[in-house]
């Protein structure tokens, strides 16, 4: 790894930090915070959002189980619907992990720093858009699953229509996870610059 | 939004009223208890149904009132699951529901206390969904003293303030110089269906203003609209059987009567209420409604209270007309998810079962023709949502 501070890198001392504008001390930030920051937030907002749906659906699931025993493998599938989400939200995660390094040699610094901090900020907001994405996604399959549990207990026709509008909620996840793969491939970390 | 996190809490509870819907009687289950023709075969044909497990001690020609208190029994049972997995707004808004049993236990003890029925027999006869561990304590005290029986032990009662409310309500409303006397006869000759009427009133009003701070926004709105509803209905029954009624002969009586027992929640409350409070026929009761949701459409085909005499099995009474509007709406509040209305409407609509079933039973042990029009009495719930 090169010798290279990338949170001062043109190595300003005190005096010019003093007079630094805040436009300047927000474009210092170090990138690679923006990017491991981002990969936080792809992991971890897809898995709450898992998570939130998962616990609504399956608290429906077990008290209309109790009555109506016959809904109870069917309506599992709501539950992997939610944990889809998860798994998108880990894939991206790899992803984006597998694209972020450090350079090994550094000739010009203001093009190097250029070019890492734009893929910083590319990391950080894929991680947003495919959190953000899948937070919704999730709650969307829950609450949906858990209507589709409760009416498949009391109507069993139900449950196949209510199992469609599943889907095109879990659709919703996919196109987090479309749009993040082609937004963080432009991020390049070169190894030397 | 409140369906993201509904679940959290209540979502259990809810989901087994779900599944407990389900088990109601259909049309199909009724003509055949119908075409029973003894009790053992009705009995065993409620074996089949979802009140498998709750006739089972119990020899085959059961009597009527027992069916009861057993339905009622597995009915309390249920209930008390759900409580028991209830927590927070939900356990509070249950044991409010409970309330309104409690009402009717306490008024049928003290009428039948006065009446020297033995309290072991009393004690066996009480609605199970409206049980407190303070019932026992409810003997009359000696020398008839009602009003300190209201006042020490009642007010330790979880329905304790509606019976604090009552005392004041009735002593102002006497004259000035009354006296420990005039209390106490008071009491002693105050009607049982007064009582149970004004206090269901208070609960009512109570339950309405508990729903209306406290409740998430889903569950406020279809309370609020059923709760409305019942109130409307109480008021224009009260006014209905009090026309025409012997005992309220002047019309200063009537109307503090009627002012007592009308509840003050409802869309017919302050418009109407001049109008109704001073309706003296159903003509003048039709007009004071007339502007309010579909009552001009029900009061339509009541039959008029001065006839009384007239009535007979066959007459559609205001009563059955009541029945069955409010079953066709208890129906309603099940087609939403995430509200609390989904509990009450259950309730309600399951009492309206076991009250079929009683009637059913009776009418088959009097073995009455197939064509006499009592079989055609009973509500069945949800019979207007199926084709």
């Amino acid at each position: 790894m090169a010798d290279v501070d990338w949170g001062n890198p043109f190595g300003w001392n005190e005096q010019q930090w003093a007079s630094a504008t805040w436009s300047q001390r927000f474009t210092f930030i170090n990138p690679f915070f923006w990017s491991y920051l981002g990969v936080g937030l792809a992991l971890g907002t897809s898995i709450i959002g898992a998570a939130w749906g998962i616990f609504i659906t399956g608290v429906s699931l077990l008290g209309a189980t109790v009555k109506a025993p016959r809904i109870r493998s069917k309506n599992l599938i709501s539950v992997i619907f939610c944990e889809a989400v998860a798994i998108y939200g880990v894939i991206m995660a790899i992803i984006m992990i597998g694209k972020i390094n450090s350079p090994d040699t550094v000739a010009d610094i203001p093009t190097c720093y250029t070019q890492i901090l734009f893929s910083g900020y590319a990391m950080f907001w894929t991680g947003f858009s495919v959190g953000l994405s899948n937070l919704i996604c999730g709650v969307a399959v829950g609450v949906t699953g858990s209507g589709c549990a409760i009416s498949d207990a009391q109507t069993p026709e139900t449950f196949v229509k209510i199992l469609v509008i599943e889907i095109f909620g879990s659709a919703l996840g996919l196109f987090g996870v479309i749009v993040g793969i082609i937004e963080s491939s432009n991020a390049t970390y070169p190894k030397t610059c | 939004m409140d369906l993201c996190y509904f679940a959290v809490d209540d979502g259990y509870a809810e989901a087994i009223i779900r599944g407990l819907r389900a088990g109601f009687l259909n049309e199909a289950q009724y003509t055949q208890m119908k075409s029973c023709t003894s009790i053992p075969e009705l009995k065993s044909f409620l074996e089949e149904t979802d009140y498998q497990n709750c006739l089972q001690a119990d020899q085959p020609q059961i009597a009527t009132s027992l069916l009861r208190q057993r339905l009622k029994k597995k009915l309390a049972d249920e209930f008390d699951y759900i409580e028991a997995q209830a927590t927070g707004t939900l356990s509070k808004f249950l044991f409010h529901l409970r309330c309104r049993f409690m009402i009717d236990n306490v008024v049928n003890m003290i009428e039948g206390l006065k009446n020297k029925i033995d309290i072991e027999v009393l004690l066996s006869n009480i609605d199970p969904l409206g049980w407190f561990p303070e019932i026992k304590n409810i003997k009359v005290l000696e020398g008839d003293d009602y009003a300190n029986l209201y006042r020490d032990v009642l007010i330790d009662t979880p329905i304790g303030v509606y019976f604090m409310k009552f005392l004041d309500e009735s002593i102002e409303n006497m004259h000035e110089n009354r006296t420990m006397n005039d209390i106490q006869n008071l009491f002693k000759e105050m009607k049982p269906e007064y009582i149970r009427t004004s206090l269901k009133k208070m609960w009512l009003e109570d339950f309405f203003r508990y729903s209306e701070e406290n409740l998430p926004q889903t569950s406020k709105e279809g309370l609020v609209s059923l709760l409305k509803f019942e109130a409307d209905f109480r008021t224009i029954q009260v006014i209905y059987n009090s026309i025409g009624n012997r005992d309220l002969n002047t019309v200063a009586r009537i109307q503090t009567t009627r002012k007592q027992l009308c509840p003050t929640i409802g869309t017919l409350y302050p418009d109407c209420e001049r109008q109704y409070l001073a309706a003296a026929q159903l003509e003048a009761l039709r007009e004071a409604v007339k502007g309010t949701e579909n009552y001009r459409d029900l009061l339509k085909d009541a039959p008029d209270p001065l006839k009384r005499e007239e009535f007979n099995v066959s007459t559609r009474t205001l009563d059955d007309i009541m029945y069955d509007e409010e079953c066709r709406r208890y129906a309603l509040a099940f087609d939403g998810q995430g509200s609390y209305a989904v509990f009450y409407a259950y309730l309600k609509l399951k009492e309206q079962e076991i009250r079929n079933i009683v009637w059913l039973a009776e009418m088959i042990s009097r073995r009455l023709a197939k064509n006499h029009p009592g079989w055609k009495k009973i509500i069945i719930p949800f019979s207007h949502l199926r084709k």
